[in-house]
């Protein structure tokens, strides 16, 4: 077994192209912002490992390009993530509108009881702020998720968004997962490969 | 060959459009009028030549094998009656400095229209276009209308694809226009965003009539068809280079029209399935030139459509820098775009020692160091020779045949 991690889980952010996923993933993994060169085509990931109740936890964290189009790739992601952030933009009311659009591909694609929660992002800006937190919050409990609003730019409650997800995913998966599940060597499609540890991607 | 504007459209749109970048880009009234001296209908440049391309791109195939430079030598002589580039003096442009080799051959008339093409692309290969002090070339917007054999036309049919106003596509255009080689601070001061909406809207407006031109031709109703997206992410990194190299934006659109609907038509089909069959490839031809790194990453379970993704679609250009990405155009539009997935794999090449060395190699092929295009041209080149002809061939159509795709996700 590998010992440079007691769990390893996989994260994917989706969401409306613009709403700020990749920014939300170079926050958490970095804790950096930068103005990004290009918008995300296709997928990327970020690993950033942390300690998690005296554990280690290494998150994988795939990052999705937003728009339709790029679904038939995406959608082959779901599958081998144990938990899924839906991010929508604050300031952006199609964005949030949207948001059940997402859970529907999660309904679709991804495994049955994986983890969810809801993220409004860019709650930095105020002035141009049009989706309410006590409608999105609303939302989110009738689905029974748990919902945050998050800055990537100034780095408000990104980590604590990342915890809860992974904490979550922690309490699902049980002492069980420690040995099995969580740790098998899984492929990015969420496929098993019968392959060493220390094979596992990245 | 023209010697100054290739395009005889100045139609860049009067300095109103760009003044305020909240205004809406696409209400452009006051345009220049088109050069009324010059010729709208160049057809000596389309007609019998416009299938040229593929047997060059074909040919490209074998640059290092000398029986297949006797074939493109063959094929250039068949068509020879064709002699057409209309010279064009420009009057207005006198010029201090020497011409380089490129630029005389461009000033010249050519005989023999296939074979001037194919010394340009000579050329292309062995000179390299010349930059200037400002690290710019002049005439390479010319070099690539003659490579993409895309006429010179007049600013109004991009002034009518302008005048009809957004188009379904304008939003998503917008959500990414901001967000193209936004940390390029030359590009940005050169390449105003309305420029780069407006291109992207007059795209998807002409792709939109071309597939309601296709559809009654077939008798099928356009609108039963199910909605297609005209806009895809990355279109618009494609697009920025054109803005970035032509004078003119009317010309920058006719150039990525040509290329987009021509040479890779597949690479921006909803079900993107050229860009598909090019991450295939990528595996395929990596596993045969450098089996090793092929299987490091496979253990990783790093598959191109992880690491390549991105570079393929917009052919390398969502690397920075701009300077190096028009050098790797330059030989993409004189060799065929297939040639893009070789440089691909050269830029992994390349970085290979670091990659064995890397217990996670997917932390440094989330985004390929800076483009090199000399480096990645001269090993992606020498790749050739080491691919079995069948699998050239698959890589030659990929981006335009439809009938290869069950093939090529097959080997």
């Amino acid at each position: 077994m590998n010992t440079e991690y007691d769990y390893l889980f996989k994260l994917l952010l989706i969401g409306d192209s613009g709403v700020g996923k990749s920014c939300l993933l170079l926050r958490f993994a970095d804790d950096t912002y930068t103005d990004s060169y290009i918008s995300t085509i296709g997928v990327d990931f970020k690993i950033r490992t942390l300690e998690l109740e005296g554990k280690t936890v290494k998150l994988q964290i795939w990052d999705t390009a937003g728009q339709e189009r790029f679904r038939t790739i995406t959608s082959s992601y779901y599958r081998g993530a144990h938990g899924i952030i839906v991010v929508y933009d604050v300031t952006d009311q199609d964005t949030f509108n949207n948001v059940k659009t997402w859970f529907h591909e999660i309904d679709r694609y991804a495994t049955e009881g994986v983890n969810k929660l809801l993220v409004g992002n860019k709650s930095d800006i105020t002035d141009k702020k049009v989706v309410e937190y006590t409608v999105a919050k609303e939302f989110a409990d009738s689905l029974g998720i748990p919902f945050l609003e998050t800055s990537a730019k100034n780095a408000t409650n990104v980590e604590q968004a990342f915890l809860t997800m992974a904490r979550q995913i922690k309490e699902r998966m049980g002492g069980a997962a420690e040995n099995t599940a969580a740790k098998a060597n899984v492929n990015l499609r969420g496929q098993n490969v019968s392959q060493g540890s220390s094979s596992s991607c990245c | 060959m023209a010697t100054g504007d290739v395009s005889s459209a100045p139609a860049t749109p009067s300095s109103s459009a760009f003044v305020s970048p909240e205004s809406d880009p696409i209400k452009v009234t006051d345009y220049q009028v088109a050069d009324p001296q010059f010729p709208t209908s160049n057809n000596q440049l389309r007609g019998p030549n416009l299938h040229l391309r593929r047997t060059p791109n074909k040919s490209s195939s074998h640059m290092s094998r000398r029986d297949s430079l006797e074939k493109l030598e063959r094929d250039l002589r068949k068509t020879s009656s064709i002699s057409s580039f209309s010279e064009r003096k420009s009057p207005t442009k006198p010029r201090s400095r020497r011409k380089d080799t490129i630029e005389n051959f461009l000033s010249k008339t050519p005989i023999i229209l296939k074979s001037s093409l194919g010394q340009l692309r000579y050329l292309v290969l062995v000179e390299g276009l010349k930059a200037n002090d400002q690290a710019e070339c002049t005439y390479r917007a010319t070099v690539w209308s003659v490579l993409l054999q895309v006429p010179p036309t007049r600013a109004e049919d991009y002034i009518r694809l302008i005048k009809l106003g957004p188009s379904p596509m304008y939003g998503k255009i917008r959500n990414d226009t901001f967000r193209t080689m936004a940390t390029d601070t030359v590009f940005k001061q050169k390449v105003p965003e309305d420029a780069l909406i407006r291109v992207l809207n007059s795209y998807a407006w002409k792709n939109e009539m071309r597939e309601q031109k296709a559809s009654l031709e077939e008798g099928i109703d356009h609108l039963q068809k199910s909605h297609r997206d005209q806009y895809v992410q990355g279109m618009n990194v494609l697009a920025a280079p054109f803005l970035y190299v032509c004078k003119s934006e009317a010309m920058a659109f006719n150039l990525l029209d040509v290329m987009l609907s021509r040479d890779c038509p597949l690479y921006v089909k909803p079900t993107l399935e050229g860009v598909h069959s090019a991450l295939a490839l990528i595996d395929k031809c990596l596993e045969i030139i450098d089996p090793t790194l092929y299987k490091y990453l496979n253990s990783k379970m790093l598959k191109a459509e992880l690491y390549a993704f991105a570079s393929v679609l917009t052919l390398s250009a969502c690397t920075p820098p701009l300077s190096e990405v028009v050098v790797l155009w330059d030989f993409l539009f004189a060799y065929g775009v297939h040639m893009n997935v070789l440089f691909v794999i050269a830029q992994v090449n390349l970085m290979r020692d670091k990659l064995l060395e890397s217990k996670s190699p997917m932390s440094l092929l989330r985004s390929l160091p800076p483009l090199r295009a000399q480096e990645i041209i001269k090993l992606g080149m020498s790749f050739v020779a080491k691919l079995p002809e069948d699998l050239y061939d698959l890589l030659v159509r990929h981006p335009y045949d439809e009938a290869i795709y069950e093939e090529v996700k097959t080997i």
